[in-house]
């Protein structure tokens, strides 16, 4: 799924990427409405700019859009939803519920860094150069930040996965 | 580096199986249509960047042909329509129609070589949308002010 940083058209990214996009601004927002505005808005700012871009580039942009989202709700109440469905479909609900809660309280409970990079290598699909370039910082940061969250989510999960 | 974290795999799979929140139809929609609206947005800027750029250069003809002392017409100037065919949807259609009218404010001062009379020029486009047979009409109103040298009573 590596794009080597090639430009790609911004709708296909949408359609390849959308759910890991949402994700992402889900797990920086915690807040459905606000995840939605955000990947609304960094879409918004790119077709202002051209109509082809690097996958990292569009999750950089939502990222950057999801965290002006929340500066915006510092005031206001606080909301705390997860990146994870309530109500599993029968047909996914592979792992148990007491499994899938526990899954939700231990991704909610890495850092916010860690989170992200999760995030964007489980569900987003991206490589650790992608995450990198969206996140601007060294693959070895990046690639060893997934490491210790991916450590700590086996310790507390331990044989139930 | 290659993305070699094995022991990790049981993990992923399992976080993979996991029922996600998944963003809203509505959401898809918006992200669509501002993706395949761009494209005539730049084209209405276009449009009213050349007819800015024509009343502009009919100026510059009228100072640079001596003319600086008469009073433009204040006749409105024809409404230009013009049709926009979509490229990026079939059922997409767009009416561009921009009105421009010259306008006297009169002698709003006095130099050396004459009074200055001041004109404004006031544009509108407007914008019309037929999408999926639903109007939508967009305004954009523009105004320009310019002052001539009169000659002397």
């Amino acid at each position: 799924m590596d794009d080597n940083g090639q430009d790609q058209p911004l709708e296909a990214i949408y359609r390849q990427y959308r759910q890991g996009l949402f994700s992402l601004a889900m797990a920086i927002t915690s807040n459905a409405m606000q995840a939605e505005d955000a990947v609304h808005d960094a879409f918004t700012r790119m077709c202002r700019a051209g109509r082809f871009f690097p996958v990292a580039y569009v999750f950089a942009a939502v990222r950057n859009a999801a965290r002006d989202q929340l500066r915006l709700r510092r005031n206001t109440s606080e909301l705390n939803e997860s990146i994870y469905d309530n109500q599993p479909t029968p047909e996914r609900a592979v792992l148990t519920d007491e499994t899938c809660q526990i899954v939700r309280q231990e991704i909610a409970a890495l850092d916010d860094d860690q989170r992200e990079v999760v995030v964007m290598k489980v569900y987003g699909e991206l490589t650790f150069d992608q995450i990198a370039q969206t996140l601007g910082e060294p693959l070895q940061t990046v690639a060893s930040r997934y490491r210790r969250a991916m450590q700590k989510l086996k310790e507390q999960l331990g044989t139930r996965v | 580096m290659n993305e070699q974290h094995g022991e990790f795999d049981d993990l992923e799979q399992a976080l993979r199986q996991m029922p996600l929140r998944a963003p809203s139809p509505q959401l898809d929609r918006r992200i669509i249509q501002t993706i395949q609206r761009r494209p005539a947005t730049r084209w209405m800027i276009g449009l009213a960047a050349a007819t800015l750029a024509a009343a502009a250069a009919l100026l510059l003809i009228m100072r640079a042909s001596g003319n600086s002392s008469q009073t433009p017409s204040l006749k409105p100037t024809p409404t230009m329509v013009a049709f926009v065919p979509s490229t990026q949807k079939a059922s997409l259609t767009q009416l561009v129609e921009t009105d421009a009218q010259w306008s006297e404010d009169g002698i709003v001062d006095v130099q050396a070589d004459g009074p200055i009379r001041q004109y404004r020029l006031i544009t509108t486009h407007q914008i019309t949308e037929v999408e999926n047979g639903k109007l939508a009409t967009m305004t954009f109103p523009q105004e320009e002010v310019y002052q001539f040298v009169s000659e002397a009573f």
